[in-house]
């Protein structure tokens, strides 16, 4: 092996090297970015915080009361809530004029 | 686990409190206990049909300054602020008008709504005064001194109870969860996030308006359907009052339900909401509501994306 091959040997292997480093480094950083986001997401799931169930902005007309469940009453699950930890331990509670 | 609670009449109607789980410093069934009689302890110092009450003596006090109780100085203090931010349309400081309108004492009955409706005047936005009282009001916190001009008089109003509910929710945040409802206008909250459904009831007497679910944060009602009745010249009348007359505000709107982060917030955005009328009422309800209008029909309001009262 000539000189220039053994250079160019010695850059490979710096390269496959190099290559190696960055490859350990990307998927390191993929795995730590799956586990914060993942521990981000349970964190707020087991917080009673379902981020697929934030409410969005809408403004729904009802021009008369529909109703859809046994208190005949429509059910809307975008005001400000948090449906993901309901619970049947706590009793429901009624706003109205006093 | 059983959530504890009672129901009890207070504030010239019902209120009620519910917990659920034992906290460090009470057990559930204690704490329903003592938030009872704390409501009902607030409810005799803050009533303006007793003139032993503390607000009836303060308001009748000739004294510029008058030293209270600490909670009637955070009360005074929520006047003036609520009356800031909301421009002067939510004033408790009406007293004199209110009275002059006819409600001087507790009105339990109320006139049917469609009536009233009939009966009432065009329809027009509530504004405020252009000169307020609640403007001269001072809060001075260190001595729980009141300085206002001599005849400026509080009406503790629906203020007053939702004040009062963020208060005992600050007691009752470390059991799993809680609902504290001051005729009608709720606090929820507690440790654990639990959501609960909330019934918006129907002014006219209908079946539940609405509901929806909520883990924390304040739910008021305000209205024209209670505590109504027809006046000496046959008008109807009620106890929202349009501060720059002095008189029942008909702005086309019947009853607003209001979330917000506390009780107070949702109390005042009710009825900053009634009061603006149709055209401005869904801009006072960031974090969502529902607005009934003079046909009966609603609006639900949801919230902006930019705000979350849970």
């Amino acid at each position: 092996m000539t000189p220039a091959q053994q250079e160019g040997q010695r850059r490979l292997e710096a390269l496959r090297r190099r290559a190696h480093r960055i490859r350990v480094w990307v998927a390191g950083a993929a795995i730590a970015v799956f586990l914060a986001m993942f521990a981000t997401v349970y964190v707020q799931m087991a917080a009673g915080h379902d981020p697929a169930l934030a409410g969005s902005p809408a403004t729904a007309v009802i021009s008369a009361a529909t109703t859809d469940d046994d208190t005949g009453a429509e059910v809307e699950s975008t005001a400000g809530a948090d449906s993901s930890a309901s619970s049947s331990q706590v009793a429901p509670m009624t706003t109205q004029q006093s | 686990m059983t959530e504890a609670g009672d129901t009890f009449a207070c504030f010239g109607a019902k209120a009620g409190v519910r917990v659920l789980g034992d906290a460090e410093e009470a057990t559930a069934a204690q704490a329903v206990r003592d938030a009872r009689d704390t409501l009902l302890d607030l409810h005799a110092r803050f009533t303006r049909f007793d003139p032993g009450s503390e607000l009836s003596r303060l308001n009748a006090d000739p004294r510029e300054s008058v030293r209270v109780s600490t909670m009637m100085a955070l009360f005074a203090e929520a006047v003036v602020s609520v009356a800031a931010y909301t421009g002067g349309l939510v004033d408790a400081t009406l007293l004199g008008a209110i009275e002059r309108a006819g409600y001087r004492s507790d009105l339990r009955g109320s006139v049917p709504l469609p009536l009233a409706i009939g009966l009432a005047p065009p329809r027009r936005p509530a504004r405020p005064r252009p000169s307020a009282a609640w403007e001269a009001i001072g809060v001075d916190r260190l001595t729980h001194t009141i300085t206002r001009p001599p005849g400026v008089g509080l009406d503790s109003g629906g203020l007053a109870k939702g004040l009062f509910a963020d208060v005992l929710g600050e007691h009752l945040a470390g059991h799993a969860s809680f609902a504290v409802d001051c005729a009608g206008d709720l606090l929820l909250g507690g440790r654990d996030g639990i959501v609960r459904r909330i019934d918006v009831a129907d002014p006219f007497g209908g079946p539940v308006r609405h509901t929806f679910p909520l883990a924390s944060g304040g739910v008021a009602t305000s209205g024209i359907g209670r505590r109504s009745w027809l006046d000496a010249d046959g008008r109807p009348a009620h106890h929202l009052l349009d501060p720059s007359t002095g008189r029942p505000a008909f702005t086309g709107i019947v009853q607003v339900t209001a979330i917000a982060p506390t009780a107070l917030e949702a109390e005042v955005r009710s009825k900053a909401a009634l009061l603006s009328g149709p055209e401005r009422a869904e801009a006072w309800l960031p974090d969502g509501g529902v607005v009934v209008f003079d046909d009966a029909s609603h609006v639900v309001v949801a919230a902006a994306a930019s705000s979350a009262a849970a």
